[in-house]
């Protein structure tokens, strides 16, 4: 341990080294200003755990493809040991449920008129079932929602910003509601630092208020070859081309043979489809999403 | 079309056949691609890129679902769960149709 005594000739010495020492002049390390970020109650891994971030991704499309972009990205996530729950908002058949291998009457509860819950799926997926009468379950979506590491939601081409309004409460209700909180959501440092300032008893929040589309989501995925969507705001779009002989897009997905189930991510983990959502799925937790320049090469 | 099958199923059914009836339809009417429905004598038939998806014959209180190009597998159908396990066939089936494995 050495004192400055800030005379700017060396440190004085207390653990017994009478050996003069000067001051490091170089870059300093991260544990050398830790102590700008982190108290001295919680240590860092501790503080960075406590936030949880989470990745909200719209998949906005239609028919198969964009209920098989949905499946294959939930089971990646998934196998990368993230907490997910699908949102499907998107009344059309097949349904990402049905991918996933619900039974009927949990992906049919549109149709059945059930009342919302959560649906387990393959590899621990959460599915939300009849997230279009939120009226009756708000709470309980709200809380899957709130534990889930990684919400996808389905939406159609034709009007998805009408259908998301639907779902925004639960949505809204985990996100920064504060301009410090939405820092601290794009700031791993400062998201720790948060952690450690933030008082041990929050007051209660009232409730959120939906008027940005960009505050519910992070990145939306538009599957098919088909014009842009333009009404999720300034949530950033990333066109998914699906087969072969369309036009350039952030990234493409091969031309095959759907199973009549379950996704190929989960039947056959080496097919070239399941390697690229694999790679979409590590793009989309790295953040690439949200660049405008970022590009994923399948 | 298919508000003309739903009008041919509310004449030609039983009223303690309607509930399975609307699951089966509102569950073909989902379908994205939309199928083609006819009406005819043997019932509705739904369609999807000239592969017939299923037929649907009604006896009163009991209708008949008839799933796949060679109406291999029928389901007799009085109550709405086997509704639901004929109309999880015909969404397997319409998915095949879309997406048929290269000869």
């Amino acid at each position: 341990v050495v004192v400055f005594d800030g005379t700017g000739d060396g440190g004085v010495s207390v653990d017994g080294d009478s050996r003069p020492r000067t001051p490091r002049v170089g870059s300093r390390r991260l544990r050398d200003i830790s102590h700008l970020y982190l108290s001295s109650r919680q240590p860092a891994a501790a503080a960075a755990s406590s936030a949880r971030r989470t990745l909200r991704v719209a998949v906005v499309g239609r028919g198969l493809a964009s209920a098989e972009t949905v499946a294959s990205l939930a089971v990646q996530w998934a196998r990368l040991g993230r907490r997910v729950v699908v949102v499907d908002l998107d009344p059309a058949l097949p349904n990402a449920g049905f991918r996933l291998g619900l039974e009927p009457n949990a992906y049919l509860g549109a149709i059945l008129g059930t009342a919302p819950c959560v649906e387990r799926a393959a590899l621990g997926v959460r599915v939300l079932v009849t997230p279009q009468r939120l009226d009756t379950g708000a709470e309980l979506v709200a809380a899957a929602v709130a534990q889930a590491d990684v919400v996808v939601v389905r939406l159609p081409e034709r009007e998805p910003q009408a259908l998301l309004q639907r779902v925004c409460a639960a949505l809204a209700s985990s996100a920064a509601a504060t301009t410090m909180e939405r820092a601290a959501a794009r700031s791993p440092m400062f998201e720790a630092w948060m952690a450690t300032a933030r008082r041990p008893v929050r007051p209660p929040r009232p409730a959120a208020v939906c008027e940005r589309v960009e505050d519910l989501l992070d990145v939306a995925v538009q599957v098919g070859n088909g014009a842009p969507a333009d009404a999720l705001g300034g949530v950033p779009l990333r066109p998914l081309a699906w087969g072969a002989g369309s036009p350039p897009a952030w990234a493409r997905v091969p031309d095959h043979v759907p199973p009549p189930r379950l996704p190929l991510a989960l039947l056959d983990p080496e097919h070239a489809v399941a390697r690229v959502f694999e790679g979409l799925a590590q793009a989309l937790l790295a953040g690439l999403g949200r660049r405008p320049g970022g590009e994923a090469r399948a | 079309v298919l508000d003309a099958v739903r009008e041919w199923f509310a004449d030609a059914a039983d009223p303690s056949a309607a509930p399975a009836l609307a699951v089966l339809v509102d569950g073909i009417s989902a379908l994205d691609p939309a199928p083609a429905a006819t009406v005819g004598a043997f019932g509705a038939r739904f369609d999807h890129a000239a592969e017939t998806l299923c037929e649907v014959s009604i006896f009163g209180s009991l209708f008949i679902v008839r799933v796949g190009p060679q109406h291999a597998v029928e389901y007799r159908v009085r109550d709405v769960a086997t509704a639901l396990e004929a109309l999880d066939h015909v969404v397997r089936q319409h998915l095949r149709a879309a997406h048929p494995a290269p000869s």
